[in-house]
Formats: C-alpha cells, structure tokens, sequence
C-alpha cells in the first residue's frame, strides 16, 4: 500500500526534543505552501500535541500541502486547514493513520471533503444512508443508479480508480468521524453499519464496472449475497468481504435496449497487469468472439440467445471481474478482499449458482456449519429482485437444520477446535479468536439464537450487537450478562478499527511492540490515562469476564427460570428445558427440579452453588449420562453443605471443579465411594493426594491400627481399603494412571490390609484363647496372587498354620476361628467397602478344613499324580501372616507348580479340562464373544496359555517362576518360549479385557462379566479407556478383533492346533465357540 | 427435522401423483437375500425422519450383539415403481440403509459395509465401478418333487430359440429392469439348456449391488408372470454349466481410468495390475463371500470354464482374473474382469471384498505374478505347482477355513458380519456333511 510513502520517517524515529522542532518546520512549510497560517496556530499545535502520532500529523500536513500544490489543487484543500473543526479532523486522521495520509496525499483535493465547519461528516448525516452511498459509488464510475443493471462508463484501469478513489474518500470522513468522537463505543455499531454498506456500495460500483467489460453481460442477472460480517453489517475497517453469486439469465424481453454493449476489442481492458489477468483478458477476448459466432448461426442472430451454459460462464466473468474490480492488483491500492469461499463446495465448488442450485446444495449436502452461516447472509449487491428470493428460499434452512440432532454439539466442537488450533504465543494477544474474545461473544449469541430461534422469530437478529440486546431483553440471557457482553464486544470492537486503521491492514492481533503498542492506546483513549498498561488491563478484565460469562450465559437463565424468578428471566421453564435438552440432558424434567432443589434458599451454600452450578450443568454436559451427574451432585451437596471446604473447592478451584464434574458424570463407583469418604473430594485440587501412597506409609498407618488391638480395628483397616480404593479410582479416571498402574496399586493396598487385618485378629483372639505359639498365613490365590486385581475382585486365599514347640491342645480349632473372624470382619457388609475373602480354592474346596497346617497341605500335595493338578498354584503367593511359615510354604509348592516335566498324557488332561470348561461355565445366555473372563480369547484363554507355559518351563527358566501373567509372559519371550508378536496379541486382548472390567465397574458401580450390551454403558466405558466421543462402536469392534487374534494364538500355543491342519480341527473350535 | 431434500419431495410427490398405494423397503440380509417391508404412504414421511422401526434379531444376520432394534432409513435415490404391480395397485420400492436405534449406521448392514469399503477406496482417491455378468436358469418348475429340475428349453451358447420362452422372457426382464432403472448392455441364451444371460451396464458399486439385487428380484418375478421359474442356484444341474457371476472392475482417479495406461501390456496400469495382484492374493480369504454356498464349489470344480486355479491371463478363459480386450483408444472402458463369483453372492459383501483385496494390493505394492497362458485345466498338478499356480477352496469347508484366518475379511466386513458370516456357513457345512447322498449309496450300499 505504500504507493508515495517517503522513505524513513524522521518524526518517529528522533527524541523528543527534536522532534518537536521538526514538528513546528513541518508545520511552518505546510502553512506556507498552503496559504493556510492556522497550521501554525497554537490551537492546532495543541491538537497536534494530543494526537496519537504527532510527528506523524505534521509530516502528514507537509505531504498533502506539497501533493496539492503539485497538483495545482491548493484552493481545494487549503479549506481544511484553515478552520478549527476541520483542523481536528485533520489531526485524529494523521495521527492515527498513515493509510489515510496516503490517499490525502494521492488525491489532495479529497482534503476539501473535511472543509464542513462543524458537526459529524458520516455519522448521522444522509451521505451515509445505504442508498446514498449506493448512488454516490455507481455515479463515480459513471453507472445509471435507477437502472435494473446498471453498466458504468469508466470501464477498466480508469474505472476501478474511480471506485476505489470515491470509497476512500468516504472512508476517511467516516475514519475522523470515529476518531474525533466523544465515546467512540457509543457509536461503533453505527461506524460497522456504514462501513457495509459501504463495502455493498463499492461491491455495486464493482458490478457495474464488470457489466461494461463483460460481453454479454445484459443477459444475466447476477445477485451477490453478503456472508459473515458485511451480512450482518458489523464489517470492521478492514477485512475479508465474504460472498456468494446467484445468477439467473435474464428474460429476453426484459433487456435493457439502451445498455451499452461493450465491443470486445477495446472494451474488456482490464487494469491489471499480472500474466494471469492477461490471460483472463485474452479468454474473455475470446469467448466474445465465440458469442458473435452463435449469433449467426442463433435463431433471429440477436445475442440474447446464449445457452444457459454461456450465460452461466459470462456470470462467473461478472464475478470474477467484480472481485478484480475491488480486490485486484492496479494503480489505486485495493480496497480489501471479495472472498467467495463460503461458496457451496467450498473452493472446489463453481463459482456462481442458479437458485435452484443453492437451494439444492442447502437441502442436500450441506454441512452444519454452513447453516449456520446462513444466520448472517444477506443480499447485498446486484440483483435486487434475486436477491429476495434467494434470501427468502435459504434463510429459513437455518431453522430447520438447527433442531437437527447434534447440530449444536457440532457447533460447539467447531468452537472448541478453533481455540485448540490457536498458536498458544498468539493466544492473549488475540482479540477475537482467544479465549474470551470478540468470537466468544459472537458466538455465545449465535448459540443461542440457534437453540431458540426456532420457536422465536424476534431473536433472528443478525447483528452480534442487536442479537445480545434482543436475547437479554426476551430474556434468554440474563440482562446483566447482556449488558455485560454488549459493553465487552463494543470495547474490543472499537480497539480492532482502531488497530487496523494505522496502514488499513486486516488484523485482530494486538501489537507485540512497544512503541505499536503505546501508539495503539492512544488511540483508542482520546484523553485521560492513555496508556498501553491500562489498555492491556482493561482488555486481559473484559475478556476474563467473557470467558467466564461464555461459561455459564446458558445455564444461568435455566438456574432462574427453575427457581421460578420469571420476572427476573423471562426464559419459560419450556424454553429452559429445550435449552437442557440441547444440551445432552434427557430427563429435563428432573434435571430442573434438581437444580431447584440445589439453588433454592437465601443460605451460603446455595449461594455458592448457584454461582458455581452453571460452569458444572457445562461439565456434566460433556460427560455420558449428564442427569446421573447432577442427580450424584445434588446428593454430594445435600451431604456436603455443611463443609466449609466443599463451597471453597467449588468456588474458588476451577479445575478441580471440573475434575469434580467429570467423576460424577462417569464413575457411579468413585461418586458412591465419595459419599462415604466425602472429604476426599478435596484430593481433587491437588495431584499430589492421587498418586499411590508409599509401602512403608500404609504399612506403618495399617501397623498402628492393628496394633490398638480393640475390636474395631479391622473397621479401620476396612476404612483404609476404601480410602486407597477411592484415590486409586479417582486418579484412574482422570487419567492418571495406566491399567498395569491400577493393579498394581489396588493389589499393594490389599495385602497390606489382609496382613494388618491378621494382625489384629491374632492381637484380639490369641491372648483370650490362652494359646501358645504358633504361625499363621494367608496365601493369595488367583488374581490377587497375582497382583492383578480390580475395583472388584473377590479374594481368593488360603489359610495355613505351624504350630510352635508342642502342638497345644484346641490350636486346630482356634486357628478356624482366626480365619472365621478375619473373613467376616473384613467382609462384614454393614458398611461399604469390604475386602470379601473366598478361601474356596483350597484343598478339597468346601468340604476340605479351611485351615491347615503346612504338613496337611504336604500330604494332600504328595497324593497328586499329576503336574497338572498344581495350575492353581502357580498364583499362590503369601500375603499375609508369619514369614517364616510363608516361605516354608512356597518351598512346598515350587517343587509341584514348577516340575521338571510334564508328561504328554498330563498336558493333554490340562487342555481337556479347559476345553470342557469352555462350554460349561459360561453362564447360560452369555455370548461368548463378550464375556471378558471365560469368552473367546478373554481372560481365562490368555492366562492358561500363560500358566501351561509356566508348567512346562518353569523348572528349566526361573524367570517364568513369577505369579504375574504378564510377568511370566514377557519372560517367556526373553526366554524365546513364545514368539513376540504372539505375546503381543495374547497381551493386548488380556490388558484390553482387565481395562473393560475396570472401566465398566467404574461406570455402574457394580461388576460386569461381559462387554456392555447396553449403548450408553459401552459408550462411557470407552470413554473412561480413552476413547473419543462416540467411541462405543470403535471400542467392541476392536475388543471384538483383539480377542478373536488372541483365540488364534491360543489355540495354536495352549490346544496345540496346527494353522494349516484340515478343517476338521477347524470345525471343533467354531464349534467350541458356539 | 431435517428439512425434507429434493430427492425426498420427489419420493412423496411421485407417490402422491401416481396415487402409490404401498411402497415396499428393500434390505438385504447378511447373504445377500432380498428382505421386505411394506409401507403406507401416510407413513412415508416418517420414515424419511426417524426411519421404520424393526427387530432385527428375526433376519439373518441381524441378531446383533448389543441390540436386537433396527431402523431401516429408505434412500430417496433409489425410488422405483415395480412395474409388475401395472397400474392396479401402484407400488414403490426404496432400497434401505440400516441404523442402529442410536443413529450411527448398523455395523451388521451390508449395504453399510460396502459403503464404509468405497470411503476408504474414496480416501485414497479411487471411485470404484462395476458391472456383472449374471447367469441363471430357467426352469419349467420351482417343484422338484423328487426329481431333477427341468429346463425350459434345450438351446445352447447364443442360440437363437424359435417361440421360445426364452427370447420373451429376456425381452420382458430387459424391459422391466429398464423400466426400474437399471440399463442391460446385454442378453443372451447362455451354454446350458434353459440357461440366460443378461449384462448390466456398468455402475458405482453401490448402485450395480442395489441393481443386482433388484435384478433378482426382477427376473423371478417376470419368470413366474410367465409360468416359469428362475434359479440362480450356482449349479442346479451336474453335467451343465453353472450359473457365474462374472463381474467387471475398474478403479477411477477423478475423471480418469485408474487401470489405464497406454503403451503398457494390455494397456493395464501399474495400479490395475497391483489390483490384479491383491485379488489374486486374497482370492482364497474371500471365496466364502464371493462364493457362499456348499454347491457353489460344485460349480467351481467342474469345469465348463469355472476357474477353479488362481492365475490370470488375457484371451485366458480359464483363468481366474481376465484382463479383456476392449475398444482401442477408449480409456474410460479399462477393466478387469473377476470370474470368480457366482449368481448367488451378496453383492454388497462380495464387491466390498473385491475392492479391499485390489486395494491391499495396491497399498502394499504387490508384484503381479507371470500371466498364464495355457489353459490351466489341461495342466498336470507338478505342472501348476512348477508354475506357482495355486488353486481356490476346493470346498465350502476349505473356503471356511482360509476366511476364518483373514485379517482382511474380517477388517472389511466388520467383527459382527464376519462372525456372523463364518457361523453361518460353518452350520451350512455341518448340516451338508451330514447327509448320506444318493452317490454313496448308489456306490456302496451294494458293494460294501
């Protein structure tokens, strides 16, 4: 754009001191050069003084005084400089804007349009009435303004100088109307207005300029509609003009007889000079022609007949031409970009449309947000008549797509991506995409509008200024927050014209340079402290309180509505519920009288909570099963009010609030746990209370609680249990921890409870007994041996004991009782949670003694016969009790589980068994494709696989010797046993089934033996494993696939399958499947 | 609601104008078997908004996992009167997507398969076209009452059949199917007695597997109008030909034929032959879908041309994928020609299959092996090991089998249709195995 600009500007870059006294020669030369002694005054040497730049007003009057008298134009310009008002103007349009200078400075005799002696010059005056402007622009390029199409005069180079010359010209009145004014926020809206029809005008003028260089142009009638801001008509100074091009041929008779037609040779020269628009001249050129031809051979060889297909070609020439005329590259700067790429089909798409193609597109193919850009357009140049119609055919479309299903979650994701997608250096100096900014409000409004403008044609404002008011006035924003909003947008607006007006340049990003900076303040603060600190202070205020507000404006009006304040809110409990409903919330119904119940009363808790509950119905929101959430808050809250803690979490800790919100919204477990151990909603404001307690922690608090040795010790040890249980759960759903993470966690927990837990039964029961010495030991079966427990795992042990020197009389019986007392205790259910001890798997299971000494257990083990019978063993591991009798123990067993071979006949026996198995534990009615345990390729599939490995290898490759599945597995490839991509299938259908267990008994708070059926279970269980929105089919397709890998695997290392054997083998295992 | 599209205003009006009484919802079930819904037209609009409602647990393949609750959601595109309805009882018919009650589209739906399967074709630039070849019979009756079935003439390949049934029978289906929609390149009398032929004009794979569909409809219904009955039974009779399926592919990028490329052998590109390779690879995995029924192998094992050997060739009527010879100089009919199927496929599954194997092979740049150019038939089987040639199932059980182990087949079709899919058959097998036939006793009871 710096056409005439000198180079260097020596006023800016001196001290003061000297500045100043270049200011006073600059002045001086101007005046004289102009006849104009004011320059010199001391009035406007103070104006001088308080413009934004004032060596910039200076040179400014220097560069106009030289330009007119180069241009033998001083009479014409010496009238603004020579009174006070129009010396004002003078001095807010020099110092704030180069880019005004410059067209000054290119045309010194536009100096005489700031000449009026007083009042506004746009403002309020008629010249800025839409028509006016309309007419004002046509008649500059020599264009009939009451003509259907009107064609201009000046075509070409001279043509589109004219356009752009007659729109700065009025730009720069409006640019020292707005500068000069008292309360610029006062009138932003007003300046937006005039700036589009403005843009609309010179669009026109464009058109016009077009129509004389494109051949054929009298048979086509083409209307651009306004899309995005200039729609609205709330443009900025500068930016993107978006638009689209409907066209129609026009009816022959209806031809302008007395349009001039352009003659191809010389009518088409276009001002630009780029090889591309050479070329365009060159097809246009051409295509002249090619018409001429078709008017020969046309019926009567008048031009009228072209085909629709030619018609629809001279269209896009009149756009094209029409962008070019506004936008393109000449001698006159450009005015700001036409952009059609809101066009149906985007950039791929044609670039001009029939009616019935529009209207096509919109019902067919159509994405969400292209309705709702819809809500803004507008029909804003060419023509009128088709303007209408398209307007009236499409602008209804928005209303109907917006009841669409997940239309608004749509637009809201959308939102959600364009904050996620900002550059983060660029985020807080963003005024209208960061957080809180300009497209906060904008959007905030559009939401709304979309949600209720179905029903409430009064709110189809597009305006974002206009739509706020109307929404607080009907009440679907609470007035305050309307007010709130309005002051917001109007304050940033007026800071974005005042930051693209130095060089005329589109942007919305606040200067990083100081000096950019101070000079932006000053502009935007006519007087007073105008300074760059308090622009910044005063943006970083409003935005927080749009951030905040943009929050909470939907929920609001639902809190008043449901505590029944109609005459505060004015939104209907109806208008209220569909809000909730848009929302994700199904039973509205209960929703509201949860949210009367939370928000009723004049108490401080429900105070806070009132100010707390809008950002959470948010957070719910995004959860699975939003009416679950509120309804576990509501019971949270009636339980917690009284805590003091509780209101401060919700008031003062944003994330953990949230953090709060996502819990209740997907974990019916941790809400239930909560409950009980309320106060540990308070870990949730510090990461540090989620992470694992250490061993030696526990261990210390469960050795202290045992050691009291009084009857509610084992509650404690319980209380401890759940506690541990609870943060593991809480870090598990906020993402804390992986699933090995989780196991091994909860599996630590358990065995310091179980020992404590013995402990203090023994401390309790021994001394009454009046028993001597003698050890005792619980030994873990099954997935607690193996440390791979859930939030829900029974535990299965077994019972030992050693008597001491002399086996005392009754020690048998006593030793029943100890583990009768530590089952029940520890399992009591009067109070959750419980640790449930199932010592089933012991020897000769519910017949056999529950306890038995360490030579009972050796007598029954040498009467096996087979290694197979020791499987179960292979997860045994001492938890609890004495430790010598623990490893005197596991010395017992290592000889059985770890055996130096295994017979073929025994290995056949351990794959019949399992075979048998297969189809005959699996309850009746279950699918064996999904019961996580016993299924195909579940839990049970990988972990004998695992164990036959350990059987068979264990003795000759100590690594296997470990009671961890996965352990054992990986040491199974160390020891090249298994191949590892077969040891990754069996590992990731295993983890895969053990996460579905957890994640499913986090949602419902009960068990789950087989992968959801229900859709909004699966749903939240993949939620909580990671998984996206939506994730449900996503998540047993791949449960589906990893477990039917893991099938192959383990029918080829556990049945000993061969691939390539015959079908009838093949045949047994569907049939096994069935 | 949605705001109503142009295609569904269509719908309604043509129903109100040409005062349709009963408009009848086509799916297709998880073996390509035609399944129908009638409707009112009161109901129409309804169905276009929220869809019909069905318990999908009753169809084949539908007895989903997670929910036995069905919406069919008619597509307005597919809209046709059923000219054999005449002018009596006007009756219309759309063909359905499937949804689960949540919205999403069914994971069982074939016709859902096939469309994920062209998305992903989509995503790597290709559109994906078809056009079958589709053999059947004419018979004199649909009852056997113990005997074999009867063709309704003796003629063979092209013969022209004087007052024949046949030559009024094409005429008629041609006619009915163009009155549908569906555009015939061709028809003729096939090589056995009572056997037809009628090509399609080729079409997106979506369209062409709604067609043949359609088409089988069509031709059963014209054959009982006129007293006969049509099978597509892939071999209803031992010593005639079976009824193939012989199906035409080609891939475009944009306006161009992504199999062509001039100059080249054949004028086959590098993707058509990489295609060629991938389904030479994969044919195995999906002979199951391609050919899904225990007497599909009858017809595949005994020769009249049915390749039965895994190769490629160009004049080669023995091989399994032809490269033909077509109109020099225009691009846009390059093609490979699958010989594979039989009449009987679900073309919904079987053209997905089809696309992903050539896609694998073009993904994973598979080498297209040496084209055979004898008659495989007449090799000896050291000859065919030597030349690395490989043969497709030889049964229904072997079929099972290859598919069973196929992370491709069961990637396309979905974990719930592959399952679904692999039971069904196996019970398929297990109940066949389990007859004694009159070949057995015809060699045994006797002797043994």
């Amino acid at each position: 754009m710096a056409v005439t600009r000198r180079g260097g500007d020596p006023a800016r870059s001196q001290r003061a001191g000297g500045q100043s006294e270049r200011i006073d020669r600059f002045l001086g030369e101007a005046a004289q050069l102009l006849d104009a002694p004011a320059l010199e005054g001391d009035d406007f040497r103070a104006l001088v003084s308080a413009a934004p730049d004032p060596g910039a007003v200076a040179l400014g009057a220097l560069r106009v005084a030289e330009a007119a008298q180069a241009a033998d134009a001083v009479a014409e310009a010496a009238p603004a400089f020579t009174s006070a008002a129009p010396l004002a103007r003078f001095a807010a349009l020099a110092g704030a804007s180069e880019a005004c200078t410059d067209h000054l400075a290119r045309h010194p005799r536009a100096a005489g349009l700031l000449a009026e002696p007083a009042g506004d010059l746009m403002l309020g005056h008629e010249r800025s009435a839409a028509p006016v402007l309309r007419a004002a622009l046509l008649e500059a390029v020599g264009a009939d303004p009451d003509s259907p199409r009107p064609v201009a005069q000046l075509a070409g180079e001279e043509g589109v100088a004219a356009l752009r010359a007659a729109y700065r010209d009025r730009l720069i009145m409006l640019a020292a109307d707005d500068l000069t004014a008292p309360d610029p926020q006062a009138c932003v809206a007003e300046v937006s207005r005039i700036l589009s029809d403005l843009a609309a005008a010179a669009v026109e003028a464009g058109l016009a300029v077009a129509r004389a260089e494109v051949p054929g142009a009298a048979g086509v009638d083409l209307a651009i509609i306004g899309m995005g801001k200039c729609g609205a008509r709330e443009l900025n100074y500068v930016s993107d003009v978006d638009v689209v091009y409907c066209w129609e041929p026009v009816a022959d008779d209806a031809q302008d007889p007395d349009a001039p037609e352009p003659d191809s040779a010389d009518g088409a020269s276009s001002p630009g000079d780029s090889g591309d628009q050479e070329g365009d001249r060159a097809q246009d050129a051409a295509a002249g022609e090619a018409d001429g031809a078709d008017d020969v051979a046309g019926d009567g060889g008048s031009h009228e007949a072209e085909s629709s297909e030619d018609r629809a070609q001279i269209a896009a020439r009149l756009a094209v031409r029409t962008a070019e005329a506004v936008s393109g590259h000449a001698a006159e700067p450009a005015l700001w970009e036409l952009d059609a790429a809101l066009r149906p089909e985007g950039k791929a798409g044609p670039l001009v449309r029939t009616l019935g193609e529009f209207s096509h597109y919109y019902r067919e193919v159509a994405h969400n947000w292209e309705f709702q850009a819809l809500l803004k357009a507008r029909p804003i140049a060419g023509a009128a008549e088709l303007g209408r119609r398209w307007a009236a055919e499409l602008s209804p479309l928005v209303w109907t797509a917006s009841g669409r299903e997940g239309f608004i979650d749509g637009v809201r994701a959308m939102r959600r991506r364009v904050v996620d997608l900002l550059p983060s250096a660029e985020a807080d100096r963003q005024l209208k995409l960061g957080a809180g900014g300009l497209r906060d409000v904008e959007f905030s409004a559009q939401l709304l509008q979309l949600v209720h403008g179905a029903d409430d044609e009064e709110i189809r404002v597009p305006a974002t200024l206009s739509a706020v008011a109307v929404l607080g006035e009907r009440g679907y924003m609470s007035r305050e927050d309307a007010g709130l909003l309005g002051d917001a947008y109007r304050f940033m607006r007026v800071v974005e014209h005042r930051l693209q007006m130095p060089r005329m340049q589109r942007t919305a990003l606040l200067p990083s340079d100081e000096a950019k900076l101070r000079l932006l303040a000053r502009t935007v603060y006519g007087s007073g402290d105008r300074s760059a600190e308090r622009l910044l202070a005063e943006r970083e205020r409003l935005a927080h309180r749009v951030r905040a507000l943009h929050e909470q404006i939907f929920y609001r009006p639902i809190l008043e509505a449901a505590a029944g304040e109609p005459h505060l809110a004015g939104l209907s409990d109806a208008a209220a519920r569909e809000r909730l409903s848009a929302f994700g919330y199904r039973d509205t119904k209960s929703a509201m009288k949860h949210i009367r119940a939370l928000t009723s009363g004049v108490s401080r808790p429900s105070n806070v909570i009132r100010q707390a509950l809008p950002a959470l119905l948010d957070w719910f929101s995004s959860g699975v099963d939003p009416d679950a959430a509120l309804l576990a808050f509501r019971r949270l809250s009636e339980d917690l009010a009284g805590s003091a803690w509780f209101l401060r979490l919700l008031r003062d800790s944003g994330s953990a609030a949230k953090s709060l919100a996502h819990v209740l919204s997907l974990s019916r477990f941790a809400t239930e746990l909560l409950l009980v151990n309320p106060a540990a909603a308070a870990w949730l404001d510090d990461p540090a209370q989620l992470a694992a307690r250490s061993g030696e922690e526990l261990a210390g608090e469960l050795a202290e609680l045992a050691g009291r040795g009084r009857g509610d010790a084992i509650a404690g040890i319980r209380g401890v249990w759940g506690r541990e249980l609870l943060r593991t759960a809480l870090a598990d759903i906020l993402d804390a921890d992986g699933p090995a993470e989780v196991a091994a966690r909860l599996s630590a927990a358990m065995d310091a409870c179980i020992h404590a837990a013995v402990q203090a039964v023994r401390a309790e029961l021994d001394p009454q007994a009046g028993i001597g010495d003698y050890e005792f030991a619980v030994i873990a079966m099954g997935r607690l041996g193996g440390a791979e427990i859930g939030y829900f795992s029974d535990a299965d042990v077994m019972f030992a004991y050693r008597a001491g020197d002399g086996a005392p009389e009754g020690l048998a019986a006593h030793v029943k009782k100890v583990a009768l007392a530590l089952t029940s205790r520890l399992g009591r259910t009067l109070s959750a949670p419980i640790i449930e001890l199932d010592a089933d798997l012991r020897p000769e299971g519910r017949s056999g003694p529950l306890v038995r000494s360490l030579e009972s257990y050796r007598a029954y083990y040498a009467k096996w016969s087979e290694p197979w019978e020791a499987q179960a063993l292979l997860r045994a591991r001492p938890v609890g009790g004495d430790a010598a009798l623990c490893e005197d123990y596991v010395d017992l067993i290592d000889g059985l589980r770890y055996p130096q071979r295994v017979p073929e006949s025994s290995l056949m026996q351990m794959r019949r068994l399992k075979a048998r198995m297969e189809g005959e534990r699996l309850p009746r009615g279950a699918d064996p494709r999904l019961h996580l345990k016993l299924g195909v390729g579940g839990l049970s599939d990988v972990e004998w696989t695992v164990q036959l490995l350990q059987l068979r290898h264990a003795h000759d490759h100590p690594a296997l010797r470990t009671t961890s599945t996965l352990g054992a597995l990986h040491a199974a490839v160390e020891a090249e046993l298994v191949d590892p991509a077969d040891a990754r299938v069996l590992e990731a259908a295993w983890t895969m089934a053990a996460e579905v267990r957890s994640a499913v008994m986090l949602f419902r708070g009960r068990t789950a033996d087989s992968l959801p059926a229900d859709r909004s279970e699966l749903e939240a269980t993949a939620r909580l494993m990671g998984y996206g929105t939506g994730g449900a089919q996503a998540l047993s397709e791949a449960y589906l696939a990893a477990t039917r890998r893991a099938r192959r695997v383990v029918e080829r290392l556990f049945f000993d399958f061969d691939e390539e054997e015959g079908f009838t083998s093949a045949e047994d295992r569907r049939a096994g499947r069935r | 609601m949605a705001p109503m599209s142009r295609q569904q205003e269509f719908v309604l009006r043509t129903v109100e104008d040409r005062d349709v009484r009963f408009i009848r919802l086509w799916f297709s079930d998880v073996l390509g078997r035609l399944k129908s819904v009638a409707i009112v037209p009161a109901e129409l609009e309804g169905a276009f908004g929220e869809g019909i409602g069905f318990d999908g647990s009753a169809v084949e393949g539908f007895s989903r996992i997670f929910e036995a609750d069905m919406v069919l959601k008619p597509d307005p595109s597919t809209f046709s009167l059923l000219p054999w309805r005449g002018e009596v009882e006007p009756t219309g018919r759309m063909i359905c997507d499937i949804d689960s009650p949540d919205g999403g589209p069914a994971a069982a739906d074939p016709r859902n398969v096939l469309k994920r399967t062209m998305e992903k074709a989509s995503k790597a630039g290709f559109t994906y076209y078809v056009h079958p070849e589709i053999e059947f019979y004419l018979f004199k009756s649909g009852q056997l009452n113990g005997e074999l079935p009867v063709p309704v003439d003796t003629a063979g390949y092209f013969d022209h059949v004087n007052g024949g049934t046949a030559n009024d029978f094409r005429r008629t289906a041609v006619q009915t199917l163009e009155a549908m929609g569906i555009s015939v390149e061709f028809s003729h009398h096939e090589g056995g007695p009572g056997q037809n032929e009628i090509d399609l004009r080729y079409a997106d794979a979506l369209s062409m597997a709604d067609n043949v569909l359609t088409f089988r409809a069509v031709v059963r219904e014209v054959a009982h109008a006129q007293g006969v009955y049509a099978s597509f039974m892939p071999k209803p009779l031992a010593d005639q030909p079976g009824n193939g399926m012989h199906t035409h592919v080609s891939l475009f990028e944009g306006d161009q034929n992504a199999f062509y490329e001039p100059g080249a052998e054949y004028q086959l590109s590098t993707t058509g032959r990489r295609f060629v390779a991938g389904l030479l690879k994969h044919a195995p995995e999906i002979c199951a879908v391609t050919n899904q029924y225990v007497n599909s192998y009858k017809r595949l094992w005994t020769g009249h041309e049915a390749p039965s050997y895994i190769c490629w060739g160009h004049r080669n009527r023995s091989a399994l994928v032809r490269v033909p010879q077509y109109k020099s100089g225009k691009s846009s009919s390059a093609r490979i020609e699958y010989r594979g199927m039989d009449s009987s496929a679900n073309p919904y599954l079987a053209y997905s299959l089809i696309l992903a194997a050539g896609l694998k092979g073009i993904e994973e740049e598979y080498d297209l092996p040496l084209e055979a150019e004898d008659d495989v038939w007449q090799l000896s089987d050291h000859e065919r090991r030597a030349m690395g040639i490989k043969a497709l199932p030889a049964s229904l059980a072997e079929a099972i089998d290859a598919m069973e182990a196929s992370e491709l087949v069961a990637e396309t079709l979905g974990e719930e249709v592959f399952d679904f899919f692999l039971r069904n058959k196996l019970e398929e097998w297990t109940e066949y195995r389990s007859q004694v036939t009159p070949f057995e006793l015809a060699r045994h009871f006797n002797s043994l």
